[in-house]
Formats: C-alpha cells, sequence, structure tokens
C-alpha cells in the first residue's frame, strides 16, 4: 500500500509536466496573441512588451522559461493586469473557489449517499421512483437555470438568503446548492446501485442473523463496501466541481478562480492560463490519487498488496 | 424428555409474487426439546432452508403463513424486529453454507467473531479481542492472537467456517442452526468442520442443534433424530439409526442411495500395457512469477505443477483427485497451453504441442475439448442452447450453419435433452441441464481428449448421478478418452479407469480404481479415503 501511494506520488510531477508542455503548446498553437486588442498598439509599445514578456526569443528557450516558472511556481505578471502577479491573482481568488467547492463536495457526498442508501432500501417502490426521479432533473438540469430559480425563490420572494456576493458566510449557500445539485444525484445514483449490490450479499444476512440492528448493519457492513463506486467517481467529480464551479461564480458574482480561468484564455494571457491551468491540473491530480489510494484501502485485500 | 423449546403446529408457508402463491412449506409440526439435535434432510428445494430460514426471521420476500412456531412458547411469527434482533444471535444462531460470502470481508475476522456478543451487550469493548482470540482457541484455529486481527481474504475455506462456527456459539445459544456447513468444502476440510461440530455439539448438551443437509451420511453419529423432507411436508421423523436400519418413505431410501459410496461395485477398464498412448506428459513444470518491490524487485515464484509425468491411453479415463490448490487445475491449464508450462513436454498422439503458436495451437485445441466447473458461469446467457452447441463448429468452420444447426440438434439429442430446446436460453434450464449443453458444446467437435474439470461439483448427489451416467454413456458411444479433475473420491471412483492423486503440485500415488481403496499407501490418500463420511449399519441381509 505505501509502495503504490509512493510510486502514484512519483508519478505525479510527471504528469503535471506532461500538462504544462501540453498546455504550452496549445496555447501557441491558438490563433491570436495577448496584445492583439481592438485598438491597435504602436509596434515599439508591442515591442517592448515582447520583451518583458519573454515573446521575443525563439520558441524552445520560452519553453524552458515556462517549465523554470512551473518548477518555481513563479509565473510573472498577468498580460492583461500588469501591475499584478499570477500568483497574487491565485492567491487571491483560489480560497473563495475552494472554499464553495469543498462545501458543494460535502453537500453531493452527504446528500448523494443518503440518496442512494434510501433508494437502495426500498428498492422499486415509491422512495426509489421519487429519489431517482429527482437524479434525473438533478443531473439534466443546467446550473445557470437551477442557480437562477435558487436565486428567484430563496432570494428574491422568501427573502432567506442573499441572491449573490461574496462578504458574508451565508452568501456561499445557494452557490454552493447550486454547484452540488448535479454531483449529489450523480452519486445518489451511485450509491443506490452499490447499496442494492450489498445489501444481496451473503454476508449482510449472516450479519442479521448475529442480531445487529439495521443501522448497524448499514454502517459497518454495507457502507464501507457499497461506497466504493462513489469514492471511485469522487476524483472526476471533484475535477468538475473546480472547473464547473465557474458558471456558478458568475451567477453569484464570487470573485473566484474560474473566472480568472476563462478570462485568462479568452485574453490570451499566456502567464494566467499556465498558473490557473497548473493550479487545476494538480487538484485534479491530487483528487485522483486520493480517491484511487482510498478506494484501495476500502478493501483489505488490496490494502496489503504490493501490486 | 426435556421440555420443547421449539414447537411447530401444523406451519404453512407460500412464497407471494406478483398476485401468485408458491408454496414452499406445508403443515410443518415438529417439536425439538432443549440439548435435542436434530438432523433436516431432504432433496434440494424441499423447503429445508425456508423453514431454517423462518426461524430466523431472516425470508426477505413477500410470505403468507399460516399457523404457529412457539419458541419458548412465543409465537415468533409474530415477533417484532426489536424481538428479532434480541433472539438472533442470542438465543438461535446460525451458521451458513459458504464460508466465502459469509464473512464480511473489510470487517477484521477476531469482530465479526465477537460481533455477536458485542450487539448483545454481552461484552465490553475492552475484553473484545481477548474474547475473540479465545473463540479461535475454541475452534481450533492456531494462533488466535494474531489471526484476530486478520481480515476474511488471509483464511481458507474451512478456517472461515470455524471462525462462522465460533459466531455462532459465542452467546451460547439454545438453538443452533447450520445450514449445509460442509457443502461448500472438500473433503478433508469437511471432516474437519464436522468434527468440530460435533465436539460443539458434545460440549453443549443442554442447547439444541439443527443441521441441514441433503448428505445422510454426515448426520449419523452428529444427530439422534432425523427429520425427511419432501416438497414442503415432512414424510419421516425418526431416530437416526432407526432410520438409516430400516427407512420408510421412498425419499429416505433414494437419500440413502444417493450416498457416495466406496464399497458400490465399479467395473473399469483395464488398458492394456501397451496399449499407445493419446496424451503424454513428461516432467511438466508450471511456475507463477509475481514480481514486487519499488526499487528492488523482488520475484516471488509458485511452483503450482512439479515435475509431473503421466499418460493417457487410447479409451481411457484418468480421474485426477486433489484438495483445492493442489495444482490440478494448473496442469488442466498447462495441457491446454492456457498458461504454458515452463518446461517439459506434452505429446498428443505422438506430436509435440509444446510451444505451439497461432493456428497450429487452435487446431490442436480442436482435439482438446474442456468442460467446467461451474454450469452457471460457463454459458452464455444471451445465446440460445442450440447455438451455443453449434459454435464451435462455426468456430473452426467445420461445416454451413445449416449443417451446424442439424448437428447441434444431433447433440442435444445425445445428450438426453430435447432437440426442439434449441431455442431456449440457458436460464430456462437447470443445473445438471446446463452441464448437459456444456458437455454437448465440448463434445460437438469430436474431440480426443475430454478434460473435465470438477464437472459435477456443483451440483447436488442425484443430478450429479445423472452427469456421471451421461458421461459413462458417450463414453461407450464415441470412445473417449478423458481426464476428470474433482476432489470427491467417491465420484472419481466410479467413473475413471485409473486414479492419479496430486498433492501441492506433485503426483503422490497412482492406481487402477479397483485397487485403488486397498493398496493405496501414500499417506495422504489414505486420509482422503479416511475422510469420506460413510453409513455404518449392520445391514440385515434376509431384508427384515
Amino acid at each position: 500500500m505505501l509502495q503504490i501511494a509512493l510510486r502514484r506520488i512519483a508519478l505525479a510531477p510527471i504528469t503535471l509536466f506532461v500538462l504544462v508542455s501540453f498546455t504550452f503548446l496549445m496555447i501557441r498553437l491558438a490563433p491570436g496573441g495577448p496584445f492583439d486588442g481592438e485598438r491597435e498598439l504602436p509596434p515599439e509599445v508591442i515591442e517592448a512588451l515582447n520583451e518583458q514578456f519573454y515573446l521575443d526569443k525563439p520558441l524552445p528557450k520560452q519553453y524552458l522559461n515556462t517549465l523554470k516558472q512551473a518548477i518555481t511556481f513563479d509565473f510573472g505578471s498577468s498580460m492583461k493586469h500588469r501591475d499584478r502577479t499570477v500568483r497574487e491573482i491565485i492567491r487571491e481568488h483560489l480560497p473563495n473557489s475552494i472554499k464553495l467547492g469543498a462545501l458543494a463536495i460535502s453537500i453531493a457526498i452527504c446528500v448523494g449517499l443518503v440518496a442512494g442508501m434510501t433508494a437502495a432500501l426500498n428498492a422499486n417502490k415509491f422512495g426509489d421512483w421519487g429519489t431517482m426521479l429527482i437524479c434525473v432533473i438533478g443531473i439534466s438540469l443546467p446550473t445557470f437555470v437551477f442557480g437562477p430559480i435558487l436565486q428567484l425563490i430563496f432570494g428574491m420572494k422568501l427573502k432567506w438568503l442573499p441572491i449573490a456576493g461574496f462578504e458574508t458566510p451565508n452568501q456561499i449557500i445557494l452557490p454552493a446548492i447550486t454547484l452540488a445539485l448535479p454531483f449529489s444525484a450523480r452519486i445518489a445514483r451511485l450509491a443506490r446501485t452499490g447499496f442494492l449490490e450489498v445489501l444481496k450479499e451473503d454476508y449482510v444476512m449472516s450479519a442479521k442473523a448475529r442480531g445487529s440492528s439495521m443501522a448497524r448493519i448499514l454502517i459497518q457492513h454495507v457502507l464501507p463496501a457499497a461506497v466504493r463506486p462513489v469514492v471511485s467517481y469522487l476524483g472526476p467529480a471533484i475535477a468538475g466541481i473546480v472547473t464547473g464551479s465557474l458558471v456558478v461564480e458568475m451567477i453569484f458574482l464570487i470573485p473566484g478562480l474560474g473566472r480568472e480561468f476563462v478570462e485568462g484564455a479568452l485574453n490570451r494571457d499566456y502567464p494566467l492560463i499556465m498558473g490557473t491551468t497548473f493550479v487545476y491540473g494538480s487538484f485534479i491530480i491530487c483528487s485522483n490519487l486520493t480517491a484511487d489510494l482510498l478506494n484501495r484501502w476500502l478493501d483489505p485485500q488490496s490494502r496489503g498488496a504490493e501490486e | 424428555m426435556s421440555k420443547p423449546i421449539l414447537k411447530i403446529n401444523n406451519f404453512s408457508l407460500a412464497y407471494q409474487n406478483l398476485g401468485q402463491s408458491f408454496p414452499a412449506l406445508k403443515n410443518i409440526s415438529l417439536e425439538i426439546a432443549s440439548g435435542e439435535k436434530v438432523a433436516l434432510v431432504g432433496p434440494s428445494g424441499c423447503g429445508k432452508s425456508t423453514l431454517a430460514k423462518m426461524l430466523m426471521g431472516l425470508i426477505q420476500q413477500q410470505i403468507k403463513t399460516d399457523g404457529q412456531i412457539l419458541w419458548n412458547s412465543e409465537d415468533l411469527t409474530k415477533f417484532s424486529q426489536r424481538r428479532w434482533q434480541e433472539v438472533r444471535g442470542k438465543e438461535i444462531a446460525m451458521i451458513f453454507q459458504d464460508p466465502l460470502t459469509s464473512l464480511t470481508p473489510h470487517i477484521q475476522v477476531g469482530k465479526t467473531l465477537t460481533e455477536s456478543l458485542k450487539v448483545h451487550n454481552l461484552l465490553g469493548n475492552e475484553s473484545r479481542i481477548n474474547k475473540a482470540v479465545t473463540l479461535l482457541e475454541e475452534v481450533q484455529i492456531p494462533k488466535a492472537d494474531q489471526r484476530a486481527k486478520q481480515y476474511p481474504f488471509e483464511f481458507s475455506g474451512g478456517m472461515r467456517q470455524r471462525v462462522m462456527i465460533g459466531s455462532a456459539i459465542s452467546c451460547k445459544p439454545q438453538l443452533l442452526i447450520a445450514d449445509e456447513p460442509s457443502t461448500a468444502l472438500d473433503v478433508i476440510t469437511q471432516e474437519h468442520i464436522l468434527s468440530l461440530l460435533r465436539e460443539v455439539a458434545d460440549h453443549a448438551t443442554e442447547h439444541a442443534m439443527i443441521l441441514i443437509t441433503h448428505d445422510l451420511a454426515i448426520v449419523d453419529g452428529l444427530c439422534d433424530r432425523v427429520i425427511v423432507m419432501e416438497q414442503g411436508e415432512i414424510v419421516e421423523d425418526r431416530a437416526t439409526k432407526e432410520l438409516i436400519r430400516d427407512p420408510q418413505a421412498d425419499t429416505t431410501k433414494q437419500l440413502l442411495a444417493a450416498v457416495p459410496s466406496l464399497n458400490t461395485p465399479i467395473f473399469p477398464k483395464e488398458m492394456a500395457k501397451d496399449a499407445p498412448s493419446l496424451l503424454k506428459v513428461e516432467n511438466i513444470n508450471l511456475i507463477y512469477q509475481s514480481s514486487s518491490g519499488l526499487f528492488k524487485k523482488r520475484t516471488e515464484s509458485t511452483h503450482a505443477v512439479k515435475d509431473v509425468s503421466f499418460d493417457v491411453k487410447k479409451g481411457e479415463i484418468l480421474g485426477l483427485v486433489g484438495q483445492s490448490g493442489s495444482g490440478k487445475s494448473s496442469l488442466l491449464r498447462a495441457i491446454l497451453q492456457l498458461k504454458p508450462a515452463t518446461s517439459g513436454h506434452i505429446f498428443l498422439d505422438g506430436k509435440d504441442i509444446m510451444g505451439l503458436t497461432g493456428e497450429d495451437l487452435r487446431q490442436t485445441r480442436q482435439t482438446m475439448q474442456l468442460v467446467f466447473q461451474d454450469p452457471q458461469a460457463s454459458l452464455n446467457e444471451r445465446m440460445t442452447i442450440g447455438d451455443a452447441i453449434a459454435e464451435p463448429l462455426l468456430n473452426f468452420k467445420v461445416c454451413s450453419k445449416e449443417e451446424a444447426k442439424e448437428r447441434s440438434r444431433e447433440m442435444l439429442k445425445q445428450v438426453a435433452l430435447d432437440p426442439n430446446w434449441y431455442y431456449r436460453y440457458p436460464h430456462q434450464l437447470s443445473g445438471g441441464q446446463r452441464q448437459r449443453v456444456c458437455i454437448a458444446k465440448a463434445l460437438i467437435l469430436k474431440p480426443q481428449i475430454l478434460l473435465c474439470d470438477e464437472p459435477v461439483s456443483a451440483l447436488d448427489v442425484h443430478v450429479q448421478d445423472e452427469i456421471l451416467k451421461l458421461l459413462e454413456e458417450l463414453r461407450e458411444t464415441y470412445g473417449l478418452t478423458m481426464i476428470f479433475i474433482t476432489h470427491d473420491l467417491t465420484v472419481v471412483r466410479r467413473i475413471a479407469d485409473r486414479i492419479m492423486i496430486m498433492k501441492t503440485g506433485e503426483i503422490v500415488e497412482t492406481l487402477g480404481a479397483k485397487e485403488f481403496l486397498e493398496k493405496a499407501t501414500h499417506p495422504y490418500s489414505k486420509q482422503l479415503i479416511h475422510a469420506i463420511p460413510q453409513i455404518e449399519v449392520e445391514i440385515n441381509k434376509d431384508g427384515n
């Protein structure tokens, strides 16, 4: 187990290296440059800018520079907002995104597991159909529809929660729910299948025969085996929440990193694209790795195994 | 006689499904006194497991019941969920059939073992590990203190069943139900588990036990009384000795006759010394390698087949016997080149087939066909059985589609199935019928040699008998050569001409089937013979 963990962690930098190289290539291949604005700049200004941002150097040199920036996590200043470094932008916006994402994934896991378990215990009865219907709606309803609906109901009509902004703690609730909805629906479906599968196992019956209560059976005997498909999904889900936060950030006017990510791409702001991609990439790698290791750990047989 | 703890009065039970009613138990009446050891015997589907599950409140399906089951003068058909939780594990405990799936894989064995005590508040947290160790020692598992912290996958089937027994007796229940506790185990392990149960039963004289089984041979010496069931009804209920000596009901007689015996006369074919060998295996070794290690490569190797040599004559049936893990399946794989041997030679009809690759190997496989153990798993659920049988003909482009169909129908007839079943799907067939389809599928290419890997182990005694008869008939018709792998000595003795005993990758003894019982000298062979449960009766020769 430890060996596998070490080996996988050792692989992470390689993945990041590939990611950085690929991003570098994509940026340069995309048409347009950072200073192709509507208003044409005088050639000497562009020249000065190019020099400042290393763009006058041959590509291999630029590439090496980017690699160096990635290793030191110093991508220089943004090309659009030249007074701020990429590091500053990330430091300012990432915590907001993390707060939102962490709350959303927690909601998604809790709601998803409970819903999935309820559905499985009421298999093919009303409780099951009802839950699964809500899940289908949850998966198919786009965030930009669900978000405004919540704003309308809880913000405008009931006036329980603020519509937008990110200054007070209660402003995070609506966006977190919006962001969590499709993920909790998917988790619920996976959990339902997982629970149904495990509830059929012989060991559940023999636990029952020992006099265990239903709650004990569910938590001790069923849950660790039933959540495995959910855990496998958590890697991609966290990635999805991190990148998917963009729309929610727009709707609820949250100064998060998602917005910077998209704006960076639209503005051809090379250092900003590199920086945000690097951060997102590390996040996704870490969450996948954690999910993988957690899944292995849940199965005692692979916990001891070395391969 | 002491007072009855369990009293069943005119109890009937029917499963309800989509408005239809399927009766499973009809007018059952019986009493069990404390301390009594009773066997509940019957063919599969007779309702014995339903009754056992009813006694534990473990039936999940919709049911309709009639009559009473009095547990210490309380009607347990009216128990609440809470009352059931009190009863289960503490007053009535159960041992299940399949030890491999009955232990929660992600919970330490020690915890499972003491769960009953824990949920019935008979034990504090601090003494749990100690109690687990004591229980493990009680069921005779060595190194109990280390074992308690291990997980089920580190235990063999027999040891897991010991754990189940330990868990069931932990609260000293008044009634212990053992549902086919040894059926899923091989002979030697079965013997060990039964002797443990016997010990448990002797130890707890005041506790009653119900042993559910289809094998009357294991009842003797363990239970004082036998209840025979057939189609949901009790057909006979008498003391064990009496019942074995003088069975009344037809079901009982059939069950007694089905007990595999070492005394039945057999008629193996004697092969001429100079008869040509069809398959000759010379010094086969098979080593599995697995490597591990992060920085330093460590290689672990398992020597699964060690220097094995034997030959099979044309028309002969060679029985290969060994426990699970003895390497018999590995040997089979090596012969079929599914997992090529590490060294050695295999001659088929005089031709060395070791190291053949690609098309040559594929053509060779046509002459060697395999029948697997589990007929449930070895047929494609989405293919009609007729098409499944015809498939090999089309794979090897032996004939046209129409002719393949025709031959497949012919083959169905050969294995005693209705040719009109061509368009049936596997799920419409019973286990025995599926195995017939598998045999038909293996025979349609007219192979020179048929390799059977435990073909009857997953079937009950009665069906086992039918399949063995079929194989015997087919052998006559086709002059089949066969290698028959099994862990069951009674089965192999019946069908094989020669018996080869395998242990930890080596052939320890090879003898003719006829002389096997008397002449076996290797201690392991003797142990195998000894482990077979036998009914000991003084048979009344005059038939009175």
